[in-house]
């Protein structure tokens, strides 16, 4: 499967762009999203899904242009919003035959697949019980078994961790690494490391725009040997983070461990520096840090 | 009082406020006032009257003008409750009660702010229920002196404190946590008809101004007309052309001490009420949280441990090995899905209810079944009605939901005739009946009110987002229908000779709606 973003544009009213000729074209693998906040990750998202039209541009889904004919897509699609509710009343089976039923799946092999489903996503001990009664975790995971509910070829998760404890994130993650194959995938998180175990190449947006679509080792290259630690005092660490990008701070008695990404002809400070090897987070935080000062 | 407290009454009164104008169903909320006070001042040969007067008309004044929108005011209160009566429980729905109550807001300066807010919402209603009232004076006024005391004091004298009453009574009902929506609204309702109907019996009970306003005209024009035949009547009356008739001209109310007290003890009772309701408030706590604790904890192990031996005992195959399910799109599951979603959760009070009128209308008279049981038991569906096209919005579920397949086609029609069929099947003792007595015409007239009225709850849904509006309308429609208003026997349950059924139009209509709620729902698909 293939799908071609071809000058993608979102407007909204007084001028703003949600989305501005955006490009990006998506093979079979799982894409991870970054970006900050408004970045425009939800609003590619929304629209990949078909439930936000863009105001110009196409999205070619196999060299069919979803924007016109969208149940092409959507015969294919699992979804998880960021901000999505369920209908509570029901219990998860209850609430997932629904959906199966939407969906215009049936057959005894459903419930076979929401048995299975919720042994996977940890809730069979609760599947009986009312969503109401459920932790925000569980319905997340809820949200989660709708959409691998048909096995889609194209699952869009925007924000799937939130909510989820590190356990749960870890057996999200294997479940989706089970689940990636003959697929698209397309998460964003803002938890760095959930895309870094998952996603095989990695997107990353800011302001509507698309800065860089590489794997993550290409993406790491640019932190490479760029990467210190820097031991601090109180005083010394409220002008260094003025002058050096620092991605991570560690409190210690009487000071601070600062860890930083120098930046472009950035010279390394006259302090002792130990070189660590560089994150995937140090990179996004470099590339981010760099459109902001082109900006 | 502090600063702070005064503060976060103000804060949380403006939120509140704020959040309910700037919504669709309160814009359209507005536009029923507009036509109703247009609808409430008829022309001379509208053909239909408000207040009759017998041999007699009230003169279009600024006195009998007043009068006649101020007499409406209990119908302002029927649907103002409605509007109101949810500041708590938003909170709840929303989280952003928790938040309040993790503040050290005390539950009386919250309660207030809404106490506040809810008088807001009312109060605007009113102002542009007085402004119309000065419209209408222009269009339809015989007399050419402006009074503006006669013209808007009725408002201000007797639907205010109404009003302000009726915030204290929404907000009581509010804070009782274990009071389910439906019953609130059907304890309103009985609470409305009978302080209506008995608001001759005590001005202190004439509580929402359905009587004071006729008392006064009958007074006065027993006292100067001996010739006027003494029939008076309000509501909306068919009457033939009232041009020609003869001219009674009322000078206005005559504000008596006596009555300006009984309205101040009104705004006093709102006061009390909101006291009571601090007493009462549990601040966000689940009602189970004291009492039922223990019970509810051995509740959920033995469900626990049910479900995980089920678990044990039945081997799970991994999810990865599992062929898919077939995709082979069934009305019939999803109706049975559908089913599951509109009835689940209902309270234990709506199944007794329900069940209670079902049983009655296989014993009682098919005529007092069919034309008063019926209305009453689907007025009592009117939670599951009003969630038709909007609970997919208040629920947060569109933003998925809308993305699957054949979204358009499968949701909306599937929900609507789902209810259709529940209330078919809660008139099932009627329809039997209405067919053993060879009376098809009902059979018709039942299906097509079936069909009607969750059509028309998905359009307004659709529309509006929310519930509300629907559950305003229905109201004032049954009691309309049980009040015998001419064009509300949507049930065609008083069909005679000389007033032949309308069953078609109804089936039309249902058409219609659903057919508008199908463009509304296609456009938010597309552009959500």
């Amino acid at each position: 499967m293939e799908i071609s973003i071809k000058n993608l544009s979102k407007k909204y009213k007084g001028d703003k762009y949600g989305l501005k000729n955006f490009n990006l074209e998506l093979k079979n693998g799982v894409l991870g999203l970054l970006g900050p906040n408004g970045a425009g990750k939800s609003t590619l998202m929304r629209m990949l899904a078909t439930i936000t039209k863009p105001s110009s541009g196409q999205i070619l889904l196999n060299g069919t242009d979803i924007t016109k004919s969208p149940n092409a897509l959507r015969k294919l699609l699992g979804y998880l919003p960021q901000d999505f509710g369920v209908y509570d009343n029901l219990t998860a089976v209850e609430f997932l035959q629904y959906i199966a039923a939407l969906k215009g799946y049936s057959g005894k092999l459903v419930n076979t697949r929401i048995e299975a489903l919720l042994e996977e996503l940890n809730l069979s001990l609760v599947r009986d019980q009312a969503i109401s009664t459920y932790s925000g975790g569980m319905r997340q995971r809820v949200g989660i078994a709708q959409v691998l509910l048909g096995e889609p070829q194209l699952i869009i998760l925007d924000e799937p961790t939130v909510g989820l404890d590190p356990e749960e994130r870890v057996r999200f993650r294997n479940l989706l690494s089970d689940l990636s194959g003959e697929r698209i995938i397309i998460l964003s998180s803002h938890i760095v490391s959930d895309i870094e175990t998952i996603a095989n190449e990695i997107a990353i947006m800011y302001e509507g725009q698309l800065l860089t679509h590489q794997t993550p080792d290409i993406i790491l290259q640019a932190v490479e040997d760029r990467t210190y630690e820097v031991q601090l005092t109180n005083e010394e660490f409220e002008t260094f983070k003025k002058q050096y990008l620092v991605t991570n701070t560690l409190r210690k008695a009487g000071g601070w461990i600062v860890r930083f990404v120098l930046q472009r002809d950035m010279p390394l400070p006259t302090l002792p520096v130990t070189a660590v090897l560089g994150t995937l987070e140090d990179a996004y935080l470099r590339i981010v840090s760099a459109a902001k000062n082109e900006n | 009082m502090q600063h702070y407290t005064l503060s976060s009454i103000y804060h949380i009164g403006k939120a509140d406020f704020l959040q309910r104008v700037r919504s669709y169903s309160f814009l359209i909320m507005l536009g029923v006032c507009v036509f109703m006070i247009y609808s409430f001042v008829p022309r001379l040969d509208a053909g239909y009257t408000i207040v009759s007067l017998g041999n007699y008309r009230g003169y279009y004044n600024a006195a009998w003008i007043g009068a006649m929108v101020a007499n409406c005011g209990s119908f302002f209160a029927l649907f103002g409750f409605y509007f109101v009566n949810n500041a708590v429980q938003r909170d709840v729905e929303t989280g952003v009660g928790q938040i309040i109550a993790a503040t050290r807001v005390k539950n009386l300066a919250y309660l207030l702010g809404k106490y506040c807010s809810n008088l807001a919402v009312l109060l605007l209603i009113l102002l542009i229920v007085a402004v119309m009232t000065i419209l209408m004076f222009g269009w339809r006024a015989e007399s050419s002196v402006l009074e503006w005391d006669k013209l808007l004091l009725p408002l201000c004298i007797l639907t205010v404190p109404s009003m302000i009453f009726l915030a204290g009574l929404a907000l009581f009902f509010d804070t009782i946590s274990w009071l389910s929506r439906g019953i609130m609204n059907i304890a309103f309702l009985i609470i409305w008809i009978v302080a209506v109907v008995n608001s001759e019996a005590s001005p202190f009970l004439d509580v929402f101004n359905a009587y004071t306003v006729m008392n006064e005209v009958n007074t006065a024009i027993s006292a100067t007309h001996s010739d006027w035949n003494g029939l008076l009547g309000t509501g909306i009356l068919i009457s033939d052309s009232l041009v020609g008739v003869k001219v009674f001209v009322w000078e206005g109310m005559q504000w008596t001490t006596q009555l300006i007290q009984q309205r101040l003890f009104l705004i006093l009772i709102s006061l009390g009420l909101v006291l009571l309701s601090a007493l009462g408030f549990r601040r966000f706590r689940s009602p189970n949280d004291k009492t039922t604790k223990h019970k509810k904890r051995w509740w959920s192990r033995k469900q626990n441990v049910k479900a995980s031996t089920t678990i044990e005992r039945k081997t799970i195959p991994k999810l990865s090995t599992l062929p898919l399910p077939p995709v082979k799109f069934s009305w019939s599951h999803l109706l049975l899905a559908e089913f599951r979603l509109r009835l689940k959760g209902r309270g234990k009070w709506w199944r007794l209810f329900t069940g209670g009128l079902f049983l009655a209308m296989i014993f009682v008279d098919f005529k007092i079944g069919y034309e008063i049981i019926l209305p009453i038991m689907w007025f009592f569906q009117v939670l599951v009605l009003s969630e038709l096209g909007s609970a997919v919005f208040v629920k947060k579920c569109h933003h998925y939901l809308f993305a699957f397949p054949d979204a358009l086609r499968r949701q909306l029609p599937s929900a609507s005739f789902t209810v259709s069929l529940f209330l078919m099947l809660l008139a099932t003792p009627i329809l039997l009946r209405a067919l053993l007595l060879g009376n098809f015409y009902a059979t018709f007239a039942i299906f097509a009110a079936a069909l009607l009225l969750p059509a028309v709850a998905t359009l307004l849904g659709t529309l509006t987002k929310g519930s509300k509006l629907f559950e305003v309308l229905f109201t004032i429609l049954t009691y309309c229908y049980l009040t015998y208003v001419p064009y509300t026997d949507y049930l065609g349950a008083r069909v005679s000779e000389s007033t032949p059924g309308s069953a078609h139009y109804v089936l039309g209509l249902a058409i219609l709606a659903l057919s508008l709620a199908f463009v509304i729902r296609k456009g938010q698909i597309e552009t959500i």
